[in-house]
C-alpha cells in the first residue's frame, strides 16, 4: 500500500490520492456553454481550478486596417451580435460610445425606451441565470419556471411585462419557502467585499455576505427594480442609433449590463470605427474562479462559478 | 403465470412511470413516448469507451434490473399473487436492494471516466447515509407483525395501515427509498449539472435504454416495499387487491418524482449529517414508540 501511494499527492486531509484533472466544458450541463473549466479533483472535493472562455470577444481593436474598418451601424451589429446573452446591453453601449464620439448630447426622448429595454433585457437575463441555477442543482420546477419566463419576457411590451408582474415577483417568495434551498447555497462561493474587480449583481452581494444565496437575493431585486422602472418608463424599445454622418472624434460610454458594468471608448475617423476598447463585468469576474473553487467540494465549486453568472462571450480577449 | 403477471406488472408501471417523468419534464402526456424512446435507444450506436473495465461496464446495467426484479419477486400484490412468500422476506428486500450499491459503484468504475467515477463513489457516501434508515423502519414494522413474511406484514394492517401506526417510520423510509432509487433530490451519482450524468454518462445504445429501465423498475419495487410496509398492501374497498396494490404502488413512485421536482438536490455532507444525527436517532424513538404500542395496545 506505502509502495502504491507513497509518490502521490497528499490531500487536505492527509489522505494519498490520485488526484484528477477533469475538464468541465465547453458544453456542460451545469455551466454556460463556451466557458472551459478544468478542476484538480481530489475524490469529490478541488484542489484547483481555472475558467477560460472558448468564444470571447475581442477587447482591442487597435488602428483597424482600414479594409477591415466597420461604419458605425456594421460596428454595433458587430457588438451586439458578439454577445448573444445580453445583445441590447452592449447595442445601447455601443450606440452611446458612437453617439459621444459624434458629439451628440444626450437624447431624453430616447431615453426611456432605451432604459426599458435594457431592463427588460436584465429581468430576461437574470431569470436566464435562474433557469441555469436550476439545472445545476437538479432543481426542475425552477429550471422550468424561469425558463419559461424568460421567454415570455425577452420580446415582452409594457403591457406584457405588467400581465407578467405577479409571477416575477412571487418567484423569489416561492424560492424563499423552498425547503433546502438556502442551505445548500448559503456559504458557497464567498467572495468579500474587499475582492478587487466586483461588479453588479456579484459586487452588490458582496455587502450582503458575498455567497451565492446574497447573489440570488440580488438579481431577484434587481428583477423587481427593473420592473419598477419599466413601469414608471417609456415603452421598451431597441436602442437605434441616431445620425451621426461621417464625424471622427473620440467616445466613451458605460452601460450596466445584466452581469455588471461595461465600458467603451472608441474611435471614430469619418463615421468609421478605427480602434475601440471594451471592458467588462466577466472579464475580471472569470479571474475570481481559481479562489473561489479551491478546497471545496465539487458542488459547492460548480455552484459558486455558476453563481457569478460568467457569460463566456463578455470575456474579453 | 404468477411469476408473468408479476413481471407485467412491473413493466406497466414502469411504463406509466416514464410516461408521467415525460408529462412532468415537457408538459406533453405522450404514452408512446417510452416505447419510442425505448426503440431510439435500441437503434442508436453503443459506443464503448476507450478502456474499461467491461465486466463491470456489461454487467452494472443489468445486474441493477435483476435487483429490482428480485425485490419485487418477494412482494406481494395479492394474497396469492407474489412470486415468492419468503419466511424472512422483509429481510430479503434488504439483502437484494444491497446490490444496488454494487450495481453503481460498478456503473461508475467500469468506464474509466472521471464523472462516472465520481458518481460511483458518492453512491457508497449516500449509501453510508440511508441504510440504516430503511433496515430500522422495516424493524418496526416486523415488529407489529411479529413476523418477517410480507404477507403477514400486509395482513397485520387489516385494521390500521402502518402509515397511521407508524408515521415516523413511514417518513423515514420514503425519505431513504428515495435515496436508494437515487432520484433527485438525491440524485447525487448521477447529477446532471455536476457530473453531466455522472454513472449514467458513459452509456449509449442499447446499455442505456437497460439502464434506464433498471431505475425506472427499481423506483417500483421501492414504491411497492412502501405500500407494502405501510400503505396495508392490498387493503381497500370495491377494487380487486391487486388493483389496490397497483394504485397505490404508483401513488407512491408518482410521489417520489414529485417531491425530487421541487426541491434542489442535496449536499452530501448534509445528507450524511442529517441521516446519522436526526435520522438514526428518529429512527430508534419510532422503534420505542412501536415497542410500547405493541405492549400497552393489544
Amino acid at each position: 500500500m506505502i509502495e502504491v501511494t507513497k509518490d502521490l499527492p497528499r490531500s487536505a486531509d492527509g489522505l494519498q490520492m490520485d488526484w484528477l484533472e477533469v475538464p468541465f466544458g465547453p458544453v456542460f450541463p451545469g455551466l454556460p456553454g463556451g466557458l472551459k473549466l478544468t478542476l484538480t479533483l481530489d475524490g469529490d472535493g478541488v484542489t484547483e481550478g481555472q475558467a477560460i472562455s472558448l468564444v470571447g470577444v475581442t477587447s482591442k481593436g487597435d488602428n483597424v486596417e482600414e479594409s477591415e474598418e466597420m461604419d458605425a451601424e456594421t460596428f454595433i451589429a458587430y457588438l451586439s451580435a458578439a454577445i448573444p446573452l445580453a445583445p441590447v446591453s452592449y447595442r445601447l453601449l455601443a450606440c452611446l460610445a458612437i453617439e459621444q464620439a459624434a458629439g451628440l448630447e444626450d437624447d431624453s426622448a430616447n431615453a426611456g425606451a432605451r432604459t426599458g429595454a435594457l431592463e427588460r433585457e436584465r429581468i430576461a437575463s437574470h431569470l436566464g441565470w435562474l433557469a441555469q441555477l436550476g439545472r445545476q442543482l437538479g432543481f426542475a420546477w425552477l429550471t422550468q419556471r424561469a425558463s419559461t419566463l424568460q421567454l415570455q419576457v425577452r420580446e415582452a411590451n409594457r403591457d406584457s411585462l405588467a400581465a407578467l408582474e405577479p409571477a416575477l415577483r412571487t418567484l423569489g417568495t416561492r424560492l424563499e419557502r423552498t425547503p433546502l434551498l438556502k442551505s445548500r447555497l448559503m456559504g458557497v462561493g464567498i467572495l468579500p467585499t474587499e475582492s478587487s474587480g466586483l461588479r453588479g449583481p456579484v459586487a452588490s452581494a458582496a455587502n450582503e455576505g458575498g455567497d451565492a444565496w446574497a447573489r440570488l437575493w440580488q438579481r431577484l431585486a434587481e428583477i423587481s427594480a427593473s420592473l419598477d422602472l419599466i413601469k414608471s418608463g417609456a415603452e421598451p424599445e431597441l436602442p437605434v442609433l441616431r445620425d451621426v454622418g461621417d464625424v471622427s472624434g473620440t467616445g466613451e460610454a458605460t452601460v450596466d449590463t445584466p452581469r455588471g458594468e461595461a465600458r467603451l471608448s472608441l474611435k471614430l475617423e469619418r463615421g468609421h470605427v478605427k480602434s475601440y476598447e471594451l471592458d467588462t463585468a466577466c472579464s475580471h469576474h472569470i479571474g475570481l474562479v481559481p479562489k473561489l473553487v479551491e478546497g471545496q467540494e465539487l458542488g459547492d465549486a460548480l455552484l459558486a462559478v455558476g453563481s457569478l453568472d460568467l457569460s463566456p462571450w463578455e470575456v474579453t480577449s | 403465470m404468477t411469476v408473468a403477471i408479476v413481471l407485467l406488472a412491473l413493466l406497466g408501471s414502469a411504463w406509466l412511470l416514464a410516461v408521467i417523468e415525460g408529462w412532468m419534464a415537457t408538459g406533453r402526456l405522450s404514452p408512446a413516448a417510452p416505447l419510442f424512446n425505448g426503440l431510439a435507444h435500441l437503434g442508436r450506436e453503443s459506443i464503448v469507451p476507450r478502456s474499461p473495465d467491461r465486466v463491470f461496464f456489461e454487467a452494472a446495467p443489468v445486474l441493477l434490473l435483476v435487483v429490482a426484479v428480485l425485490g419485487m419477486a418477494v412482494l406481494p400484490l395479492a394474497p396469492d399473487l407474489i412470486i415468492a412468500d419468503l419466511g424472512t422476506g422483509a429481510l430479503f428486500i434488504n439483502a437484494a436492494l444491497a446490490y444496488v450499491l454494487v450495481a453503481v459503484i460498478m456503473a461508475g468504475w467500469g468506464p474509466d471516466g472521471a464523472y462516472a467515477m465520481i458518481g460511483g463513489w458518492r453512491f457508497l457516501g449516500q449509501l453510508i447515509a440511508y441504510s440504516m434508515l430503511i433496515v430500522m423502519p422495516i424493524t418496526a414494522v416486523a415488529m407489529r407483525a411479529e413476523s418477517l413474511v410480507n404477507t403477514a406484514i400486509v395482513g397485520s394492517q387489516s385494521s390500521l395501515w402502518n402509515i397511521v401506526y407508524q408515521p415516523l417510520g413511514f417518513v423515514l423510509f420514503f425519505i431513504a427509498a428515495m435515496a436508494l432509487a437515487f432520484r433527485a433530490p438525491f440524485d447525487l451519482p448521477t447529477a446532471e449539472g455536476e457530473l453531466g450524468g455522472g454513472v449514467d454518462a458513459e452509456y449509449t445504445g442499447v446499455r442505456l435504454a437497460v439502464l434506464r429501465l433498471a431505475r425506472l423498475t427499481l423506483v417500483v419495487t421501492l414504491a411497492s416495499a412502501t405500500t407494502v410496509f405501510y400503505l396495508g398492501g392490498w387493503h381497500g374497498p370495491l377494487l380487486p387487491p391487486w388493483a389496490w396494490s397497483l394504485i397505490k404502488t404508483l401513488a407512491v413512485a408518482v410521489s417520489m418524482l414529485l417531491v425530487g421536482r421541487y426541491l434542489p438536490r442535496i449536499r452530501e455532507a448534509d445528507l450524511m449529517r442529517w441521516c446519522w444525527i436526526m435520522g438514526i436517532p428518529l429512527a430508534l424513538v419510532n422503534i420505542i414508540i412501536v415497542g410500547l404500542l405493541i405492549l400497552v395496545v393489544p
